[in-house]
């Protein structure tokens, strides 16, 4: 690219920007004159049109400077002027590429900041959580990549197809076909909740695009050359471009398509580690880890079709009722039913949330079945201190929390801070956290004083894990071989439980807490409170050719051995790492879960159950 | 040193072989007139030699440089083409601010004496410019950054008569005096003749002949005479049979060693040697084909 050459094409392609800037202008006393006829409020009108502007009419503007850039590119005229020029006719076709890309971006922002100066800011559009539309499912969701990638990749499409064709009305509208194509996908993919399969593609597709549009631009001098003497050529590229546009769109039908046809089949995972763990006490996650294993029984949860499945040794059934969507709702309105995600709080219940348009629901499920608390108010929940709150905006600025029915004010004033700090204070005494004291070498809780075997490598309050149901502090601290972790137990006694190695460790339904350590290690605290020998696992790695950086998942550490699944395969070792059972497991492994007597697993079409010498038992179609 | 050396350049377009193994070279401060009929292949060579158009073999070499698709070479040669195209929305004074930015020994100063001395007026707007003001300023554009190499494609074309001998006398001698190497084509060549060192012949593809100018003033020539046999006309390679009636026949010579053979060859009574002008010299060097009569 070359500056000289930008400005160059910034003046030759400006005609675009100013019909797509002209039309924008056009709109608002349009706007007026629909208020005029219709009462609606001149606001309202002039929202709708800024959205449309926003989310359509960039891409559009993309497109048609994108195409009259790439026509521009190819008419003989531009050649004949610039080919006397000492830039490669790659360095004028990339400079034009970018030119009509900053070309759209000044388009973008015009509009913003025009909607700006009539009192709406660019986050109105770009960030919807924040226009309290009461659909929660908008919380957080930030606009502005998606539109930056969607206009990146009409403007490359729009420019090298019309370079190729020398037509900018023809490669403008293929190109804009073809986001269309798998801009739809990848909505069909969001209404079945499957969105992550089409980014994938979607980005695959604008990366073809813009490999698309350098390739063009590298060998761009022999086929505009050419073109007429060599139209075979430029045919050839044509289809080789338009099938770099649609394979993608192709892929991600595809997959929507399979997934539609299995709709009645189709789960997927709904946080299910997160039944054996909850947040750390105010949300933070304090150095050393401190996700914190509840000890209980496990089940696998899935939502499916809107509705949430459990999956445990007994079998599995609905704990959310399905709520179901048609596929005409599916695609008119894909967010009509949205399970968000789920929490086990500190009481070992478990908490659900849904949304049904227009109102969320909170399920809270003790036993097998759950009921649900509707928040007619809208609203989200978070887990904090172990207690699920509700949250929801009442607008722009205020943000509304409640443990329970009372509401917690955010925003400008101090009430809700001093709420939050108020429950939170009250939280810390119900379940109070250790705190380092005599310079770093000692822990105090609760009246209770712990002889740290190191100094604390951090001064920040310690919360409390449970380790054979009694409460108990794990604690980093630096010793002579090293940084490790200290288990300071309900009795008052210490001891190492392992070394510090990541940041996580996890607990079992028993009671056991585990962590990874170097070498292919894995340490665990029983669930009396027992230090274990470290077990390698470092053969088993080698047997199943496992990268060094992939571990196994931990359903068992008792009587000095592992029960891990890896590979498509339930291993045991014993304690010296060696393998002393061994048994494949179906195909297509998903989620595992660990129970007391056992673990639960879900392939693509069922549930399977597995004692611990590898007996199997399909528990049902999860759907 | 030579400015210009290809050898065996081949470039096929549309299934055509287009260029067919031209060789040739060009020593660095000569002056070169390009004969070749349309179709012959000059274009697609100045693409060539402009790196716009890579061969498909063969190797080229201008100024030291060997054509890499980057730009060196246009950033060293100056180029007019035929039909000079500007940016319509452009003054001239923006064409040359831009080309200031694009070239690296762009001198402005040169930039506006050249418009001066040609006439041009920096403000005019391009935008239905005429032939003449798009030609002068292509002059500008070829020469403002100081090139050792001009390629020029038919550089008088819409010029004035004034301007053109400004341009032939003035700045083309200018160039040849200032040791530049010159490529020039031109459909009117005999005008271009005083400052021409050497003449390439292009047909088919190739350079078929080059003559120094030289040589080709003082040996081009027409030889008539009355035959001795008319059952057998000589056939001497590179005399070119003008015509005549009957017995009395006549041949056009453009080199000395052509000239001996049909002189000795003794199928002439008393043959007579008349100087041949040189835009006939030039018409009958169009006719040639690989050395050879067409």
């Amino acid at each position: 690219m070359s500056i000289p050459l930008i400005r160059l094409e910034l003046r030759k392609n400006r005609l675009a920007a100013a019909s797509a800037a002209a039309a924008f202008l056009v709109t608002l006393p349009v706007c007026r004159l629909v208020s005029a006829a219709t009462g609606l409020e001149l606001k309202l009108s002039l929202d709708a049109a800024l959205t449309a502007w926003v989310l359509l009419g960039v891409p559009l503007a993309a497109a048609l400077v994108g195409a009259a850039a790439g026509a521009s590119a190819a008419s003989r005229d531009a050649n004949e002027c610039e080919a006397l020029l000492p830039p490669s006719p790659g360095r004028r076709a990339f400079s034009s590429l970018a030119a009509s890309v900053l070309l759209a971006a000044a388009f973008a922002a015009f509009v913003l900041a025009t909607g700006a100066a009539l009192g709406m800011p660019p986050s109105r559009f770009l960030s919807p959580g924040q226009k309290a539309w009461g659909a929660s499912f908008w919380y957080g969701l930030e606009l502005s990549p998606l539109l930056a990638i969607a206009a990146l990749d009409v403007l490359a499409g729009a420019w090298t197809l019309s370079r190729l064709l020398g037509h900018g009305v023809a490669g403008g509208l293929l190109a804009l076909a073809a986001s269309a194509l798998t801009g739809a996908a990848v909505a069909v993919c969001f209404g079945l909740q499957i969105e992550h399969h089409a980014w994938g593609a979607s980005c695959l597709k604008t990366a073809f695009v813009l490999a698309a549009a350098g390739a063009l631009a590298k060998v761009g001098a022999g086929v505009v050359a050419a073109r007429g003497a060599e139209r075979r050529t430029g045919a050839h590229g044509l289809a080789a471009v338009l099938a770099l546009l649609l394979l993608p769109a192709a892929a991600i039908w595809g997959r929507a398509w399979t997934e539609l046809r299995m709709l009645d089949a189709r789960a997927t995972p709904l946080e299910a580690e997160a039944v054996y763990r909850y947040q750390s006490f105010d949300g933070r996650y304090p150095r050393g880890s401190r996700a914190l294993a509840a000890a209980g029984e496990g089940a696998l949860l899935r939502t499916v079709r809107g509705g949430v499945l459990v999956a445990d040794a007994a079998g599995v059934r609905a704990l959310v009722p399905e709520q179901n969507s048609g596929l005409s709702e599916l695609l008119l309105e894909p967010f009509k039913v949205w399970v968000h995600g789920s929490w086990r709080d500190e009481k070992g219940v478990l908490w659900i949330e849904r949304y049904v348009s227009p109102n969320t629901e909170l399920w809270r499920a003790e036993g097998p079945k759950a009921e649900s608390r509707r928040m007619t108010d809208g609203g989200s929940i978070s887990m904090i201190g172990g207690v699920p709150l509700k949250h929801r905006y009442p607008d722009a600025k205020r943000l509304l929390l409640a443990p329970v029915d009372e509401y917690f004010v955010r925003g400008d004033g101090a009430a809700w801070f001093e709420g939050y700090k108020t429950f939170l204070t009250r939280r810390r005494r119900e379940a109070p956290a250790g705190l380092v004291a005599c310079g770093g070498t000692c822990l105090e809780a609760g009246g209770r004083r712990w002889k740290l075997p190191g100094a604390a490598l951090d001064p920040d309050p310690v919360y409390p894990d449970e380790a054979g149901g009694r409460r108990a502090y794990l604690v980093p601290v630096r010793t002579a071989k090293g940084e490790q972790v200290a288990l300071c137990r309900a009795d008052g006694t210490t001891a190492i439980a392992w070394p510090l190695h990541g940041s996580t460790y996890q607990g079992l339904p028993d009671g056991t807490l585990f962590s990874f350590g170097p070498g292919s290690t894995l340490w665990a605290v029983g669930p009396g409170g027992e230090v274990g020998e470290p077990l390698s696992y470092a053969r088993l790695s080698l047997e199943l050719a496992k990268p060094r950086s992939s571990r196994p998942a931990v359903m068992r550490r008792a009587e000095g051995k592992a029960w891990l699944v890896w590979g498509g395969k339930l291993t045991v070792l014993d304690a010296e790492g060696r393998t002393v059972l061994s048994r494949p497991l179906p195909d297509g492994i998903e989620e595992t879960v660990p129970l007391k007597d056992g673990f639960v697993f879900t392939t693509r079409r069922s549930a399977w159950f597995s004692d611990w010498t590898g007996k199997l038992r399909r528990v049902e179609n999860p759907r | 040193m030579n400015a210009l050396s290809f050898h065996d350049v081949t470039r096929t377009l549309g299934g055509r072989r287009v260029l067919d193994g031209a060789s040739g070279a060009a020593e660095q401060g000569t002056v070169i007139g390009l004969l070749g009929r349309n179709g012959e292949g000059q274009t697609t060579w100045f693409k060539v030699l402009r790196d716009l158009l890579a061969a498909d073999s063969g190797t080229v070499e201008v100024l030291g440089l060997r054509p890499d698709g980057s730009g060196r070479i246009r950033q060293a040669t100056g180029y007019i083409p035929e039909r000079p195209t500007f940016h319509s929305f452009m003054s001239v004074a923006e064409v040359l601010a831009l080309r200031a930015s694009l070239f690296h020994k762009w001198d402005s100063s040169r930039a506006a004496a050249l418009c001066e001395r040609l006439g041009l007026d920096p403000a005019t707007r391009l935008e239905g410019a005429s032939k003449g003001t798009l030609g002068k300023l292509a002059w500008v554009c070829a020469a403002a950054h100081d090139p050792a190499l001009f390629l020029l494609d038919e550089p008088t074309s819409g010029l004035d008569a004034l301007v053109r001998e400004e341009v032939l006398s003035g700045l083309v001698n200018e160039l040849g005096e200032a040791g530049k190497t010159v490529l020039v084509t031109s459909h009117r060549m005999d005008e271009l003749a005083g400052l021409l060192d050497e003449v390439w012949v292009m047909a088919g593809g190739r350079i078929v002949a080059v003559h120094a100018l030289d040589g080709l003033r003082a040996d081009a020539c027409v030889i008539g005479g009355r035959l001795r046999s008319a059952d057998a006309p000589p056939a001497v390679p590179g005399a070119i049979p003008l015509g005549g009636e009957g017995l009395v026949r006549s041949w056009a010579v453009l080199d000395r060693a052509t000239r001996e053979r049909l002189l000795g060859c003794g199928a002439l009574e008393s043959p007579s040697v008349e100087p041949l002008p040189l835009d006939r010299a030039f018409s009958h060097l169009l006719c040639l084909k690989g050395g050879e009569l067409r």
